[in-house]
């Protein structure tokens, strides 16, 4: 399977499930975690792009 | 799409993630406080939340099965997609491999060093162990029916 398939599925299933975890806690400040980690998720994500596009 | 389900041990990863995250959820909405954030979404689903609250009274769980369980069964939900997207641990795949169990493990350890949201409970640490455990275990088990069976599976995609 395509590289790029996998790492948006991927990238897709860890949001969802990041997007779970909050669900099961209490209070809103845990939304302030997740969005931080989705949004070095996104970084990661199109560092890696870039990166496998160089080589 | 077409590709990831054309393995049959993929298929079979993919069934057992989705049954254990449906399972997780249900144990979530049946047994755990109504003052978790999943539940404002709730509020709006109609009255068979209600119907699956009073069902599940009736059950008398061992504190670690209606708090600990869930979150085992959430982690192990997740590495069995993640090993049935990329088939196996790699440089690349390793940053997907280990997210989701970095923050499992993370609030949990934060949880008990710096107050972060939640309870700690040392049994979640144990599920979210068995969790990894099992799934090294899966991934070992396809490796050794690979090499010592025919098996029709994409191993080098």
């Amino acid at each position: 399977m395509k590289q790029l398939i996998k790492t948006l599925l991927s990238f897709i299933l860890a949001a969802v499930f990041l997007i779970s975890a909050c669900g099961s806690i209490e209070g809103p400040e845990i939304w302030i975690y997740a969005s931080v980690i989705a949004l070095a998720l996104v970084g990661y994500t199109i560092v890696g792009f870039l990166w496998e596009h160089k080589k | 799409m077409r590709e990831l389900l054309k393995s049959k041990a993929r298929r079979i990863e993919l069934a057992m993630a989705l049954l254990l995250f449906i399972v997780e959820g249900m144990l979530y909405l049946t047994f755990r406080s109504t003052e978790l954030n999943m539940f404002r979404l709730y509020e709006h689903a109609g009255p068979w939340v209600e119907s699956l609250r009073s069902w599940g009274d009736s059950f008398d769980l061992p504190e670690w099965v209606r708090f600990s369980l869930p979150d085992g069964l959430w982690l192990l939900s997740y590495l069995l997609l993640v090993d049935a997207i990329w088939n196996g641990f790699n440089k690349v795949s390793a940053l997907w491999y280990l997210i989701i169990p970095g923050v499992a493990f993370g609030s949990e350890l934060a949880q008990l060093f710096w107050g972060f949201t939640g309870t700690y409970d040392k049994m979640d640490l144990v599920c979210y162990g068995a969790a990894v455990v099992i799934t090294l275990l899966v991934i070992a088990l396809k490796n050794f029916i690979r090499k010592h069976f025919y098996y029709n599976d994409e191993t080098t995609d």
